[in-house]
């Protein structure tokens, strides 16, 4: 907004000093000019929040110590759709100007200054100008290619047909070029020659009448104070002999400034999609699959120079599945110094899913969860990309953090966990209220064991209170206590029905009082609101819960 | 990419084209430009196109979203049976509607989106046919109509 008010009022004073340009076309210009400088910003912002790789480096990097941050970093996808609506808006204002800005050049053609025109003759129909002219066909061109992204990355076609959302957000890069060639038609241009010909000026060769005509013209249509320096039209009659034009007036198209503002941001995210391209392009070994109750399964590899952190999330690229689509999950187990093993929990729901397990698990061994030893390897070729950064790597640096899971939801923080196992004192958590919620009371076996060593170490270590788990089971028939006599501990801290939140947030007051603490949800949408407005409330303890939100699509 | 549900994308991209039908149809009408009477017309197919595609149709699986106060349109669109039901009979209403705007510069990229709308529909009403061609062996009299043509071309 600011850029382009700024603009406004500049392109105003650049257009008094030149006359001959404000006879041609007057709002129109500067509304054009003005909307396309808030869409030189836009469209150099928009892909800085796409640079995964540098953003989860930002985050975990000692260069930025202040949560504050951080937390600006969860936001930015928010960023990337804010700057894409804003495009869309401006883009209309900026096609709605030109359009009058062509009718105004042909009708409006000037033959004093043949080389300001962009029409070629009086009256030429604006259509073909916008047709023939490089700027005008790549302006149409961009406005359908826009056309086409914007109207398949709406909320309700993101979540019901994710593919056409994805394919033709790929032509981003048709804009960009379509961009840069658009800019190039020096359609604007300034006199080089000013010194010599100041605008105004008396041409020997001319009839005065022509040049006396100016003045008042000038008076007629401008009315705001003019900039210092340019003398007033009272004062311009008097003085209209002084000046007298040595040559003609020659013009330069300006240099587009497009150019600088977007071969920034757009060389940063062609190296990075280089070097995530060169990075994911050695395929895992998979060290086993584990077939989980309620449709989970699990996959543990190795890669080579793969680092971690707890809490972030790759992406699954299977060539044998489909050759194009990739799908993202969250870490459950990090590779450490000591165990090079890192390992993704999948929820088989979708035809990618599906068809990835009939790949790892022959049909005949998927009901069973012991996998028959004559079983052949031949997995198939599977690339990972990432480590890429997500909100939930936070949880380890507050003092206080309360995790909610649903369901599938607990991934994130099963790595959290699986690391607080490996050791717990090099980080800031002192305590962790840890709250699942599940529909079948199968789905707790994936972290059972997990739940389980992690409860005997810290009474082992004499910190019963660092790990504070809650397991609700939201659906009441069925079975209602974990099978197994080593899962006593869990099966005690297991409730039937749904969490009350109001009254777990003021326990939570209570017993922390004054401090921060970092409330987390990885579940359905519902439940991610009811927590964001509780920690948004005031309590009597004076204990602060930050809500850290995590976007999916 | 088999299992892409077009109509969703059209749906969304028809309406869109309505309003940037209106848009342009209100910069050729108070811009006075020669033959503006175009841009009138333009405003008026924009809305009419914005009101009919305003219900979103539902989807073949799973659950589909509602826009905001969509089952009084909803009410209005279903009087006309099978004229919008259809979504053939949409697919070349969106093509007729979009030629008279492309007379005039300002409504012009109107046409071309309404045009590209028009055209998912229809991708969508063949991915349809041949779903449905191989799943009950048996065509329609209007699938029949097609391949005739097709088959004369």
């Amino acid at each position: 907004m600011l850029s382009a008010v700024t603009d406004l009022g500049s392109i105003e004073s650049t257009v008094s000093k030149n006359l001959p340009v404000v006879s041609i076309h007057q709002l129109g210009l500067c509304l054009s000019r003005a909307s396309a400088s808030v869409l030189n910003l836009n469209c150099s912002l928009i892909l800085l929040p796409m640079c995964r790789t540098l953003l989860a480096y930002l985050r975990g990097s000692q260069k930025v110590p202040s949560r504050r941050t951080r937390r600006l970093l969860d936001k930015s996808r928010t960023f990337h759709i804010t700057c894409g609506v804003t495009i869309c808006i401006f883009s209309g204002v900026h096609v709605a100007a030109h359009l009058v800005n062509a009718l105004n050049f042909s009708v409006n053609y000037s033959e004093d200054f043949v080389e300001l025109n962009a029409a070629r003759y009086r009256d030429e129909d604006p259509r073909k100008l916008l047709f023939t002219t490089v700027p005008g066909l790549t302006g149409v061109c961009m406005v359908v290619v826009l056309f086409l992204m914007i109207t398949a990355s709406t909320y309700a076609i993101r979540v019901s047909n994710y593919d056409i959302f994805w394919y033709t957000h790929n032509l981003f890069f048709v804009f960009y070029m379509l961009l840069t060639l658009h800019v190039s038609g020096g359609l604007l241009k300034y006199q080089t020659n000013l010194d010599t010909h100041p605008p105004g000026c008396i041409s020997l060769n001319r009839t005065s009448s022509q040049n006396i005509s100016l003045p008042e013209y000038f008076s007629e249509h401008f009315h705001e104070p003019f900039p210092e320096g340019f003398s007033k039209p009272a004062e311009f009659t008097q003085h209209k002999f002084v000046k007298i034009c040595m040559e003609e007036p020659r013009f330069q198209a300006n240099f587009p400034q497009t150019w600088l503002w977007i071969s920034g941001p757009l060389c940063l995210y062609c190296a990075e999609r280089l070097y995530r391209y060169i990075r994911s392009n050695k395929p895992v070994t998979i060290i086993s699959v584990i077939s989980h109750p309620s449709d989970v399964m699990e996959i543990r590899m190795v890669k080579e120079n793969f680092k971690a952190r707890p809490g972030q999330y790759i992406t699954l690229h299977c060539p044998s599945v489909s050759a194009l689509e990739n799908h993202p999950f969250t870490l459950t187990m990090c590779p450490t110094e000591t165990k090079a093993t890192f390992g993704v929990h999948l929820k088989i729901v979708g035809d990618w899913t599906e068809r990835f397990r009939d790949l790892l698990l022959p049909p005949s061994s998927q009901d069973s969860e012991i996998l028959p030893f004559i079983q052949s390897r031949n997995y198939p070729k599977l690339y990972i990309d990432g480590p890429f950064g997500s909100p939930f790597e936070e949880s380890l640096n507050y003092e206080v953090s309360l995790c909610v899971a649903g369901g599938i939801g607990v991934t994130p923080f099963a790595s959290i966990l699986n690391t607080l196992l490996d050791d717990w004192k090099p980080y800031k958590l002192r305590r962790l209220y840890f709250i699942w919620v599940c529909r079948d009371i199968q789905s707790f076996r994936w972290f059972a064991d997990l739940l389980c060593m992690l409860h005997n170490k810290f009474w082992q270590e004499n910190r019963p209170d660092y790990v504070n788990i809650q397991l609700y089971l939201s659906q009441t028939d069925g079975i209602q206590k974990i099978i197994g006599e080593k899962y006593h501990a869990l099966n005690s801290r297991l409730f039937i029905g749904r969490p009350r939140w109001k009254l777990l947030f003021d326990e939570i007051a209570k017993y922390n009082r004054g401090k921060t603490v970092g409330v987390f949800c990885c579940g359905p949408n519902s439940l991610s609101k009811t927590l964001h407005k509780l920690s948004n409330q005031n309590n009597s303890y004076g204990t602060r819960f930050e809500y850290n939100k995590e976007s999916f699509s | 990419m088999g299992q892409i549900e077009w109509a969703m994308w059209a749906n969304e991209q028809a309406l869109a084209s309505g309003l940037i039908l209106i848009t342009g149809g209100i910069v050729a009408t108070a811009g006075r430009f020669t033959q503006w009477y175009f841009g009138a017309y333009s405003i008026v197919a924009g809305v009419f196109v914005c009101l009919l595609e305003y219900p979103r149709g539902k989807r073949k699986k799973g659950s589909t979203m509602e826009r905001w106060g969509q089952k009084y349109m909803t009410a209005v669109v279903k009087l006309f049976g099978p004229f919008t039901r259809n979504y053939y009979v949409r697919a070349v209403l969106h093509l007729l509607l979009s030629v008279p705007a492309g007379f005039l510069l300002a409504t012009i990229l109107g046409t071309a989106c309404l045009a590209i709308a028009s055209g998912i529909y229809l991708l969508f009403c063949f991915s349809e046919w041949n779903v449905s061609v191989l799943e009950s062996g048996r065509i329609t009299h209007v699938q029949f109509l097609f391949l005739f043509m097709t088959y004369m071309m």
